[in-house]
């Protein structure tokens, strides 16, 4: 299911198709449909921009005696969270649609990611309300899919299954790392997170930099991996959905791909890669993510963050399969009572 | 005139750096924007208003430090391009060197002040911050800087700013939402409910939130929003 908008009057929503050809050769699109704007020596993004208009646009959304002389202008909008700047180019429906209209964006102005779309708006109220006819003026009547014009590079994301991981002696560290002196390993938030673990614990380095696959040693290694690995994604993914809920706090009405371009790119990165093990009945990313972000939106993530959650990670890492080798290693438990369930 | 030269860290701060960042500043790269400010009315002002605080004054009477920030941090700005601002990076390192004292003195509580590991998480985010709607409105800097840029009038001049500046819900409600970023919005917002009551502003802003669903704010100029705001308000 894909959240959608429902206006009380007639719209057309993707009836305007927008074809970007761009003054610099340099700004292509990138594999992910966006546009790439990033390079430093590039003083403006300039683009001649032909609309195309759905068939019998206007005489969907407005009512007959209007259709003459039609009470709309075309619009481009751009909108940036990051450049704290929206912005509209604004075209009569001749201009839109005698030949291509032009757009200059200076990099001065603009940074991150940028969406443009184009917008069909009434300019003037209905003088006799119309059923199923937009009324008031500047209602939106039709409008385009987004193009994203990306100013800067993005910033590098970990994969879902990654973590830069580092060595440290928490007795030398600072005092927050100080405090952990006795644990295994620490997660530290910055631009990037890291996973940092403790030389200070006895053998840990020993047992967890081990190779082979047999033995006592490569045993206790997988099933204190799986610890780890278990509670720091449970940390990392409810922290990165903590932050999602905020931003969807904020700003209800946006849709999916908008509200992760909101949170860190680091955190967005790990709840697209873990959406679909979250969500596994959803078949696709794109739908895990819209029915992630519907659960997000929702008063309550209880089942989210204490069902789906654990659930998501043991079945994506196997957290169990650390359990089973290490108790047949010490002989707690033959395969076959493994297998069966002991007792049962 | 004292000038200074803006530099930024050459990466993000995360909530976990803050303490090593105000402890042991030298510990974190920055690198120069190759531009200088004149920040010295700024810093006086921050300078004074520490210096001023009674001892024992309740933490309300320090809102009033934005109203007094607000004119001289916007104007030391002046004529910086747009991208050097919107680079949260660069209000990290003002917040946590050039102005570590005025955001300690107006969002810390004095025991966090002196042990930085104790600071809270909504502390450290008035020193840090992503470039989001609720990243720069949290920031003790960005969010003077913008407010100002948005709310200055050559007729009024920082009036409007003071005014959204002393009602902190009334702020937080429109810089957070995305018709702040327009200005006439932001405007037409903050003249309509400096005076109200928070109940009426609250459910004013809801309704203008929901109507800009089905409606173009871009084309929108600030008397057709104080109009739709008067409907919410009526």
């Amino acid at each position: 299911m894909s959240s959608e908008s429902f206006y009380p009057y007639t719209t057309v929503a993707d009836g305007i198709t927008p074809m970007f050809e761009m003054a610099d050769p340099d700004v292509r699109r990138r594999a992910d449909g966006s546009w790439d704007a990033s390079n430093p020596l590039l003083e403006q993004v300039s683009a001649t921009v032909t609309l195309d208009m759905a068939d019998n646009l206007l005489d969907t959304v407005l009512p007959s005696a209007e259709r003459k002389e039609p009470p709309v202008r075309v619009l481009l909008t751009a909108m940036s969270v990051a450049s704290r700047r929206r912005e509209a180019w604004s075209f009569t429906w001749a201009e839109a649609t005698g030949g291509p209209v032009e757009l200059v964006m200076p990099r001065a102005d603009w940074v991150g990611t940028v969406a443009v779309q184009a917008v069909l708006v009434r300019t003037t109220d209905l003088a006799h309300p119309t059923d199923g006819y937009a009324a008031a003026a500047t209602s939106r009547l039709a409008w385009s899919p987004i193009e994203k014009i990306a100013f800067d590079e993005p910033r590098e994301l970990p994969p879902g299954a990654r973590l830069d991981i580092r060595w440290v002696k928490f007795s030398e560290g600072n005092e927050w790392l100080q405090r952990c002196r006795k644990q295994l390993f620490a997660l530290q938030y910055g631009e990037l997170p890291r996973l940092l673990l403790n030389e200070d614990v006895a053998g840990l380095k020993l047992i967890l930099s081990s190779t082979g696959t047999r033995g006592r040693r490569p045993r206790i290694r997988d099933a204190t991996f799986m610890q780890i690995a278990h509670q720091t994604w449970s940390s990392l993914l409810i922290s990165s959905l903590t932050e999602l809920a905020n931003v969807v706090r904020d700003d209800p009405e946006s849709d999916s791909s908008t509200l992760l371009g909101e949170i860190e790119s680091w955190r967005s990165g790990v709840l697209r890669d873990w959406a679909r093990w979250l969500f596994p009945e959803a078949g696709d990313q794109d739908t895990a993510i819209t029915r992630m972000v519907e659960m997000v939106r929702a008063p309550s993530m209880e089942d989210l963050a204490l069902r789906r959650l654990p659930y998501a990670i043991s079945q994506r890492l196997e957290t169990w399969k650390g359990f089973i080798g290490l108790s047949r290693e010490f002989g707690v438990a033959t395969p076959e009572e493994v297998t069966t369930g002991g007792d049962n | 005139m004292a000038t200074t030269e803006l530099r930024r860290f050459t990466r993000m701060l995360g909530p976990d750096d803050l303490p090593d960042v105000l402890a042991h500043p030298s510990m974190f790269e920055t690198e120069p924007l190759g531009i200088s400010v004149d920040l010295s009315g700024a810093l006086t002002e921050a300078a004074k208003l520490i210096a001023d605080v009674a001892p024992g004054a309740p933490r309300s009477a320090l809102a009033a430090w934005d109203e007094a920030m607000v004119e001289p941090l916007h104007a030391g700005f002046a004529g910086v391009p747009r991208r050097v601002l919107s680079d949260m990076r660069l209000w990290h390192w003002l917040c946590t060197r050039e102005f570590r004292d005025f955001v300690l003195g107006r969002w810390c509580s004095e025991r966090a002040a002196e042990a930085y590991d104790d600071l809270t998480a909504a502390e450290r985010g008035r020193f840090l911050g992503r470039p989001s709607l609720n990243g720069v409105s949290r920031n003790a800097l960005a969010r003077l800087f913008w407010c100002g840029e948005v709310l200055w009038s050559k007729d009024e001049g920082y009036d409007l700013a003071r005014k959204a500046l002393h009602r902190q819900d009334l702020f937080q409600n429109v810089f957070e939402r995305k018709f702040g970023l327009h200005r006439p919005a932001a405007r037409a917002c903050v003249l309509r409910f400096s005076d109200a009551t928070q109940p009426v502003w609250r459910s004013s802003l809801r309704g203008l939130d929901f109507c800009l669903s089905t409606m173009v704010v871009e084309v929108m100029d600030e008397g057709a929003i104080t109009d739709l705001l008067e409907e919410f308000a009526a």
